[in-house]
């Protein structure tokens, strides 16, 4: 019998999600057959057997997580018949999951009297206690089910939270059944679509945002851009974005509020002292947000070559974990596709997010005269929490000054 | 229909007036049900009141306070030759029983439930016999709580030797008892007798007191019955009893070595078994286990739906309190209500002395089931009131879920674990954390702080301790 743990699949990778199985329970396989496709932060792989013999166990379903080193399947080398019958009855009769509920006598009364079983309710008292609230919250959401349809009624709730972890007023209501209308396709939401939704909903819903907005004219940073790169031809390549990602790191330092975090356990604001960004990269399997990290410490050349490489890795999937961690601020610029601006959501747990819209030519007044300026939208939004508007609105014109007057920051003044 | 003969039509008809029985009744009244009761004894209260935990506690109690009283000269208390009348105490004991059972009678009464003494059997689906009195009982619901009796000694053996029950009716002070049967009932009135002034022998068949029990609570006991008995003599066999002039010569086997001993009395204390071989239970096609114990959903109702079946004579520990909360069940049950027996802890009390007591999962079961657990025990030699009172054997300890702290389990070795252990099965029925029991406030100086201490022990290590256990 041979235990197949899940390998190391590189470097900072210590889970997957399961994605497929090309083989069910009873099967034979031989090696190298494909045995499964996992999807890790960084890439989809397809896991190939390592030995031939009979699948004995599968340890998970699609969309489960496994863990590096956590058995995914066993196969029986020298198969018999007889062995795979064995192997279902002894999971069949393996140890029965303890699945009793802990609730108080009269909670458990109740239950009955309410027809409830009680090891279906979830508990939300301490160490998982199953309380009287439960119960009619239990109640309530079986009574929609059985008027409609699964799913009909969610209360989300939210850990850490009080007010019983639940957020008043917050209710999922059943979507409509769109197949009426016509026809449909569904798919599931699954690994980086997952993460992108779970991020982005716990950053709404736990962070105040607040947008501040304005347009900074890049007249002279697209001159200067461009002269370096006709001068040297081996960085032809120094783009917008790493002269803003210059600029922001080391104006976060004199606005550590949007380079920082909350505790809300703690009741504090951590402020990070050292100023990584993040960039909001579009790569086939989706959203990611790969990181400079000390971007104040680096030149524009630097960050530019790192913003090519990091891309080029997001976009054929050799990214590592590490690349895509510890980020303390992010940058999203959505201008090379087209906008007049953008309010983004902040990349939770940062304080603060930039949005880059589209730079376009338009008629700006300067010392009373129309002239055309190149004119780039940026938009500030951060966590209301740690900082007040006054303070998003000198940042957004200190940067803006910077990148007016690129000649002024590059030096170093 | 003979003459003479009578027929009753009640919606319930309870077999057994013991605690299972009498509770069952009342509620099932009290819930608006015609209910009838039928007792084989003359009196109200079952094995419990009449041969059981009330007679054995009283005499219990008496003999605790001559001890008492002896151990207290070091506190200034003078008394000479203490001594029990043992008249007097009968008496009392007497007193203290028929007094109970008249108050289980005016209970009944009370709620007009009518009491036909008699040995009940079932003759129909829905239809019982009272023997000796010529009454039929036809009913909707039946609930059978007939409770246990004593085991019958071996064939072949035909002496008058004592059981439990006899031992309660104190005939008289023998000079030597011997004990066969380690159970808590022989621990108990053996060591009863010990302090009236017998020498106590005590005989076990198994190797060890209790096995099912935690070792560490019943060696605190075994070490005080090791002071007061005259010989314990365990995993040995009595192979022959003879009668002699002063009593009884007995026989017994250790490790295949054989050896005599002379007692004035034998107190045969080898285990009960259940009533439940002569009540008709064939004709309603409901049969019994090996251990003669009939099979009930935790509603406490048999294969037949309109019967249920409450205490001895069912799984579980054969326990005063388990027979009552039962009967409780089985009424709200026939009432229509939704009423179970999901008890997670019920707890078991061991009056010796010192006492002990534990409740949920014990310390052996947990190992055995490889159920992970954190464990604090407080020794009572650390705690003020036990120093004060001079009552330090003992301990308290408490089980708890390593991740959740969730209290799993209580065991008590020291005096008043009886009472202590109700704090301890509350806790696991309302699913308490180490941390509930730590920060509610116990008053001091007594001896439920033990509890809080031993919580604090589990979870970190007591302030009372010297040593602090740091990753207990
Ligand atoms: C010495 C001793 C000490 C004990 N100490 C304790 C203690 O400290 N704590 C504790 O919890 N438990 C103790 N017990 C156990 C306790 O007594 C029993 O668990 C309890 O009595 C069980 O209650 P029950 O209602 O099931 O049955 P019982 O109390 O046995 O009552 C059953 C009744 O049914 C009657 N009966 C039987 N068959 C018929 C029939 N066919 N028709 C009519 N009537 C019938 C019997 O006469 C009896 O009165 C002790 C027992 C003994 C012997």
């Amino acid at each position: 019998m041979f235990e197949f743990k899940l390998p190391d699949l590189g470097e900072g990778i210590h889970e997957g999600e399961l994605l497929k199985w090309y083989v069910k329970e009873g099967d034979t396989i031989s090696e190298d057959d494909p045995l499964c496709d996992m999807e890790t932060d960084k890439a989809a792989v397809t896991i190939p057997s390592p030995r031939t013999g009979v699948i004995i166990r599968l340890t998970g379903n699609p969309g489960d997580t496994i863990q590096v080193n956590q058995v995914l399947v066993v196969i029986d080398e020298d198969f018999k018949e007889s062995s795979i019958q064995q192997i279902k009855t002894i999971k069949e009769v393996g140890p029965e999951p303890e699945t009793k509920k802990i609730a108080a006598p009269a909670t458990r009364r109740l239950a009955r009297e309410m027809k409830i079983d009680i090891n279906a309710v979830t508990g939300t008292g301490s160490a998982g206690k199953v309380t009287k609230e439960d119960l009619e919250q239990y109640e309530a959401g079986k009574k929609d089910v059985k008027q409609e349809e699964p799913g009909a009624y969610t209360e989300v709730s939210l850990e850490g939270s009080s007010n019983n972890g639940t957020i008043p007023f917050l209710e999922i209501d059943r979507l409509p059944d769109y197949e009426k209308s016509g026809p449909v396709e569904k798919e599931s939401i699954r690994s980086l679509r997952k993460k992108t939704a779970i991020k982005t909903t716990s950053s709404t819903i736990l962070v105040p945002h607040v947008a501040h907005m304005d347009e900074c004219d890049v007249t002279e940073l697209e001159n200067l851009r461009k002269t370096f790169n006709s001068t040297k031809e081996k960085a032809g390549n120094l783009t917008l974005l790493s002269f803003v990602i210059k600029a922001v790191s080391s104006l976060l330092k004199s606005y550590p509020e949007f380079n920082a975090g909350i505790d809300p356990h703690k009741m504090e604001i951590v402020y990070k002292k050292y100023y990584n960004i993040g960039f909001a990269a579009d790569t086939p399997r989706g959203l990611i947000v790969p990181v400079i990290n000390n971007a104040d410490q680096k030149s524009v050349a630097a960050i530019a070559s790192h913003l090519v490489s990091l891309s080029n890795k997001g976009r054929d999937g050799t990214i590592t974990a590490p690349e895509l961690t510890n980020g303390t601020f992010t940058i999203t610029n959505v201008g090379a596709i087209g906008g007049t601006g953008v309010v983004p959501i902040i990349n939770y747990p940062e304080s603060a997010i930039l949005g880059l819209g589209r730079v376009i030519k338009k008629p700006i007044v300067k010392d009373d005269k129309i002239i055309i300026g190149l004119m780039l939208p940026i938009t500030l939004c951060f966590d209301h929490r740690i900082a007040d508007g006054v303070r998003a609105a000198l940042f957004v014109r200190d940067l803006k000054q910077m990148l007016e007057n690129p000649m002024v920051f590059m030096t170093g003044v | 229909m003979v003459m003479g003969e009578l027929v009753y039509d009640v919606d319930v008809v309870v077999l057994g007036g013991g605690p299972g029985g009498y509770t069952a009744a009342i509620r099932a009244a009290d819930l608006g049900m015609e209910v009838m009761v039928v007792e084989s004894r003359p009196t109200l209260g079952g094995v419990c009141l009449t041969e059981g935990c009330i007679p054995s506690k009283t005499l219990i109690n008496a003999v605790g306070l001559v001890e008492n009283i002896k151990n207290s000269e070091k506190m200034g208390l003078v008394s000479k030759g203490v001594e029990l009348d043992t008249d007097k105490l009968r008496q009392w004991i007497q007193t203290i029983v028929d007094n109970l059972s008249t108050g289980i009678a005016t209970l009944l009464e009370n709620r007009d439930i009518e009491v036909v003494h008699g040995h009940a059997r079932f003759i129909e689906d829905h239809k019982i016999y009272v023997d000796g009195t010529n009454t039929n009982i036809r009913f909707k619901h039946a609930i059978i709580a007939t409770g246990s009796r004593i085991n019958e000694l071996p064939a072949g053996i035909d002496l008058p030797l004592w059981t439990s029950a006899t031992a309660l009716k104190l005939p008289e002070i023998p000079k030597s008892l011997l004990v066969i049967g380690g159970g808590y009932i022989g621990l108990e009135i053996g060591q009863a007798y010990a302090g009236l002034g017998s020498q106590v022998t005590m005989a076990e068949y198994n190797p060890k007191f209790l096995s099912g029990a935690d070792q560490d609570l019943v060696n605190v006991v075994i070490k005080k019955c090791q002071e007061q008995f005259s010989a314990i003599h365990t995993g040995s066999k009595v192979t022959g009893i003879k009668k002699i002039k002063t009593g009884y010569l007995v026989t017994f086997e250790k490790n295949k070595k054989i050896f005599n001993g002379e007692f004035n009395k034998i107190l045969v204390a080898t285990g009960r078994r259940p009533n439940t071989d002569d009540l008709g239970l064939d004709v309603l096609g409901i049969q019994v286990d090996k251990r003669g114990l009939i099979a009930t959903d935790d509603q406490c109702r048999t294969i037949k739906k309109h019967i249920f079946a409450v205490g001895d004579i069912t799984k579980g520990p054969a326990l005063a309190h388990k027979a009552s909360r039962e009967g409780k069940v089985a009424a709200e049950v026939i009432a229509g209500h939704f009423s179970a027996f999901d008890n997670v802890a019920v707890p078991a009390v061991l009056f010796t002395n010192p006492e002990i007591a534990w409740t949920g999962i014990t310390e052996t079961k947990a190992k055995e089931k490889n159920i992970p657990f954190k464990k604090g025990k407080f020794p009572l030699t650390a705690l003020g009131r036990a120093k004060s009172m001079g009552k330090t054997r003992g301990f308290v300890k408490i089980i708890a879920d390593p991740e959740s702290l969730l209290i799993l389990g209580v065991g008590i070795a020291g005096e008043h674990a009886s009472e202590l252990i109700s704090e301890g099965t509350l806790a696991i029925e309302m699913g308490a954390t180490l941390e509930d029991l730590i920060v509610t406030v116990h008053p001091h100086p007594t001896f439920s702080e033990s509890m809080m201490e031993a919580a604090e022990m589990a979870a970190n290590g007591s302030v009372h301790l010297l040593k602090r256990k740091d990753n207990a």
